[in-house]
């Protein structure tokens, strides 16, 4: 019995020290099982946050007046305040309440700080991020600010919002995912506002990758043919801009052949990689990246049906859940009225429309960045750095990284010179000049852009709007639409920012920045509409001033101008449709060559039976790219191997698995090479023929077919569908699949208004129709929800519309008692604290 | 009889402890159990019934308040396991709590009379 007891006793210690250990301390990449598995203060109590209750009342400080919190159907808060700083602070707390954790993972993302968050494995990804200094320059605009103005007063009461709701935060509150990784929320700072317009400002920078991607290819065939691969002017002109034509026109230039590797550009790109991270590849057997972007467009009256200018806009970002939208609708009598989408963390309405006027964003994509070589007095641990022969003190900031306990990890030194940050200092130092870095105005611009009454106030607002730069479009209520390019454009000293430049002279640095009387602008053009869906805003032929060399393929803006010219009464409706048109502008462009090239072949009676029928499946499709549709994947495996095919010269060998596509041009430099039928590009040297241009479309269209029959089947036995084949994906911030939206069958390919591409992760993150007629009348969607709470109903309630391109009406109260009570589901009340 | 109602208190001294204080309670009662508890009644057992119980009990009131089942759903899809095995583990994770903390407590007091 003394045995037994003794037995009972250790085991008894033993299991109770293991439970015990898996109940208090993270095993592996487990949180702590404890807190979690409680049923009351642990996890399960995210069930009770699923619903907010009918009605709710809480003080919180820092209110001068009670505001009322209306929810309606759709989880918009309608927030009635009596000044603009409670509307501010009444923001940052439904924000938080139903986004903290979103906000969370953003200002960490931005400031390098997630190894604090998930452990030590993120350092790598923290160290790039602090390297190029977002929370750094943030810091450094927010402490330049004037603490009095408006803006800064608006950031630090939704500062103080966001703190309230998490000083309220009852354990059961705390998020789902604080939960799995077994963290807290933290204090937020007013600065995180500003961390995420740098954020965003780095995710719509194609300079940090386009620089790259461009050196690659360099490095491969040679500065000219890289010149020509990847031009500065799109080969195809349709510009923002209104130039007075009716459809797009070809701007081709000949292609020189491949040239020598250039081994210089390969080491630069290799020293890049190190400090910055490695580029991927680009995907054999996928389109080129740059056929996903946003759209938006307006309609002057004169060419609607009810005779009220319309506006549309779809910016396509990258999808996640919960969404990177949040819908609100701010109203302060008298003062301010604006609904629309805020990101979580800003205190803004960032695309919307108040009661006079209606605007959306597209990225422009100008180049903003350049990278600097410069001398250092001692490269092992250099203090001063040389211009125009004179030695110049390096600034320099120490950051250390931290654990979830606070334990430091490492801690680095980073390096400013006067353009900005050290990217990489190991050989050869490089520095980079960006705009995003430098003080933005945005935050002012959005508060501004929020009251504005007229296209003209709207305009006039936005001028200090610094980066990301954006094609801004804007519509009134009296009939004016009109769209600008609106960032801080620099001038550079060449007249071109491809290169690396000498970092030992002045005379490399930015010489200025575009005038705002330069910058690509339409106002009311005779064609009656506007549209900008990230193409080259101005025609060189207008103004050749170098802007930048990275415009999206043109295939969007095609279409858009296509469908606005030929509908002369355009209905709200018809510009939600437009928002999802099948129809592609890159088929239309590549079809009959492929069809033609295969007939050329048959006259010489040639063709093979796998030819003509491939051809003959072709002509069957009506290049649209509808669910239902069974010939789209035909067309895109072909132009995957043509494009394959027909830049082979771009492909690295590597010892271990497939070739690396190094980049990819663009599809409009494909079809210019279209129109150069004997051009040594076509030839694909991986085989001992010397192939042109029909024998290479020819050999993708087969190609093309075997892929398809290899993949899905017969042509008509359903496997085809597009439905089936391409898909949105929109991953949980943590990429935890039971979290996420997968598979999502979606209408639309590579080039149309709704793109889809790769692997489904962009796409439109935000869908908006506005009439702005007596009444101004709106129409959204955006994919997701609004609540962060993975067990909401309004966790992703949205995203079935979404996926069908239709959008809900909105709903725009004057106040809080326009809306009808079966319209609200639940109300918030936020009193002063006493 | 008297047993019976000894156990519905332990019940709820769970359910109490831990809706107040938290998970850690749960040993803390079950020790406090096996002390009181003559050996010979082994108290593990009951000690581990009655943490089950008392999670499932504030399960229960959970669900009333928002959908478990969904979230246990959702957390299973987070840790490769069916929704249900969620739920178990909770239950398991208290009742091996309870368990061996109240045999240990109780062949402790045995050893030491």
């Amino acid at each position: 019995m003394q045995r037994q007891r003794i037995v009972r006793a250790v085991l008894s210690a033993v299991i109770l020290a293991i439970v015990l250990h898996a109940g208090a301390r993270r095993t592996g990449p487990m949180p702590p099982l404890g807190p979690l598995l409680d049923p009351v203060n642990g996890v399960w109590a995210v069930a009770a946050g699923a619903e907010s209750p009918d009605r709710e009342a809480f003080d919180i400080p820092g209110l001068a007046a009670p505001v009322q919190i209306v929810f309606d159907d759709r989880g918009v808060p309608h927030i009635f305040a009596s000044s603009s700083e409670d509307a501010a602070r009444a923001l940052g707390y439904v924000v938080a309440r139903d986004r903290l954790f979103q906000m969370e993972m953003r200002w960490r993302t931005a400031a390098g700080r997630l190894a604090e968050l998930a452990g030590e494995d993120a350092v790598g990804f923290d160290r790039r991020m602090r390297r190029l200094g977002l929370a750094w320059s943030a810091e450094r605009d927010f402490a330049a600010l004037d603490p009095a103005s408006a803006a800064v007063r608006e950031v630090s009461a939704y500062a103080e919002g966001v703190n309230a709701w998490i000083d309220q935060l009852d354990r059961r509150d705390v998020p789902f995912e604080f939960r799995l990784l077994g963290a807290e929320p933290s204090r937020w700072e007013p600065v995180f506002s500003l961390y995420l317009l740098k954020l965003m400002g780095w995710d719509l920078t194609y300079g940090l990758a386009s620089d790259l991607r461009r050196l690659r290819a360099q490095a491969m065939v040679g500065k000219q043919a890289t010149d020509a691969l990847a031009p500065v002017n799109s080969p195809i002109q349709q510009p923002i801009q209104a130039n007075g034509q009716t459809s797009h026109r070809f701007d081709i230039s000949r292609i020189p052949p491949p040239g020598r590797p250039d081994l210089a550009a390969r080491e630069r790109v290799s020293e890049i990689e190190v400090a910055l991270g490695l580029l991927p590849d680009d995907r054999a057997g996928e389109p080129e990246p740059t056929v996903l972007g946003s759209n938006n467009w307006a309609v002057a009256p004169e060419r609607t049906a009810a005779g009220y200018a319309l506006l549309a806009g779809d910016p396509h970002l990258g999808l996640s859940l919960p969404s990177t939208w949040y819908e609100a609708h701010l109203v302060v009598p008298g003062v301010l009225d604006v609904y629309g989408v805020t990101f979580p963390s800003v205190p803004s309405i960032v695309i919307g429309f108040n009661r006079d006027i209606a605007w959306s964003f597209t990225n422009t994509g100008a180049d903003v960045i350049d990278y600097y070589e410069e001398e250092f007095d001692d490269p092992n641990r250099p203090t001063r750095y040389r211009v125009d022969g004179e030695w110049r003190e390096l600034a320099r900031r120490v950051e250390a990284y931290r654990d979830r306990g606070g334990a430091v990890l490492a801690v680095d030194t980073f390096l400013v010179t006067h353009r900005g940050p050290v990217v990489t200092h190991e050989d050869r130092p490089l520095s980079m000049r960006w705009i995003v870095l430098e003080g933005s105005g945005s935050t002012d611009a959005l508060w501004k852009a929020a009251r504005a009454a007229s296209v003209e106030e709207y305009l006039a607002a936005m001028e200090g709007f610094a980066a990301p730069a954006q094609n801004m479009i804007v519509a009134d209520r009296s009939g004016t639409i009109a769209i600008r390019s609106n960032g801080y454009f620099p001038l550079h000293p060449d007249g071109l920012g491809l290169e690396v430049r000498d970092g030992r002279t002045s005379s490399s640095d930015w010489v200025g920045f575009w005038p705002l009387s330069r910058y690509p602008f339409s106002i009311d053009p005779d064609q009656g509409y506007l549209a900008s869906a990230n193409q080259q805003p101005i025609a060189p032929r207008v103004d050749p001033t170098y802007l930048g060399a990275d415009w999206l393929s043109p295939w969007r803006a095609i279409r858009i101008n296509a469908l606005l010219a030929a509908d002369s009464a355009v209905t709200p409706d018809a510009m939600r449709r437009f928002q999802t048109d099948p129809v592609n502008a890159r088929a239309e462009i590549f079809v009959p060559f492929f069809s033609e090239a295969v007939d050329r072949l048959a006259q010489d009676s040639e063709a093979t039976d796998a030819a003509r029928e491939a051809a003959r499946l072709l002509a069957e499709w009506d290049l649209r790219y509808t669910k239902q549709n069974e010939r789209a994947v035909l067309f895109e495996y072909a132009m995957n191997e043509l494009a394959t095919r027909t830049w082979d010269e771009l492909l690295a060998e590597r010892e271990v698995g497939p070739a690396r596509r190094v980049y990819t041009p663009a599809s409009a430099v494909l079809a210019s090479l279209l129109h150069q039928p004997e051009s040594i590009w076509w030839d694909d040297r991986r085989t001992p023929e010397v192939e042109d241009r029909d024998a290479i479309l020819i050999a993708s269209l087969m190609a093309g077919l075997e892929r398809a029959r290899r993949e899905h089947g017969e042509p008509n036995e359903g496997g085809w569908r597009w439905a089936g084949i391409r898909h949105a994906n929109i991953y949980h911030l943590l990429g935890l699949p039971s979290l996420s939206a997968l598979d999502l069958p979606v209408q639309g390919g590579p080039g149309n208004l709704n793109p889809s591409s790769g692997g489904g992760t962009h796409g439109a993150s935000w869908r908006m129709v506005v009439e702005l007629g007596p009444e101004v009348r709106a129409w959204s969607i955006y994919p997701g929800g609004q609540s962060g709470n993975p067990v909401s109903p309004r966790y992703r309630d949205r995203i079935e519309k979404w996926v069908t391109g239709e959008l809900d009406p909105v709903r725009f109260p004057l106040t809080a008692a326009d809306l009808d009570s079966s319209a609200v589901s639940s109300v918030l009340e936020l009193n002063p604290e006493r | 009889m008297m047993r019976f109602a000894h156990w519905v208190i332990l019940v709820l001294a769970f359910i109490a402890t831990t809706a107040w204080l938290g998970w850690w309670t749960v040993p803390l009662v079950a020790g406090a159990w096996g002390i009181t508890v003559p050996y010979s009644e082994k108290p593990w057992w009951t000690a581990l019934a009655a943490a089950a119980v008392a999670w499932t009990i504030l399960l229960v009131v959970s669900a009333l308040r928002g959908p478990i089942v969904e979230l246990a759903s959702v957390l299973g899809g987070v840790f490769a396991l069916p929704g249900f095995a969620v739920i178990l583990l909770t239950l398991a994770f208290a009742a091996l709590l309870a368990w061996s903390a109240a045999g240990l407590t109780s062949a402790l007091r045995k050893a030491s009379a």
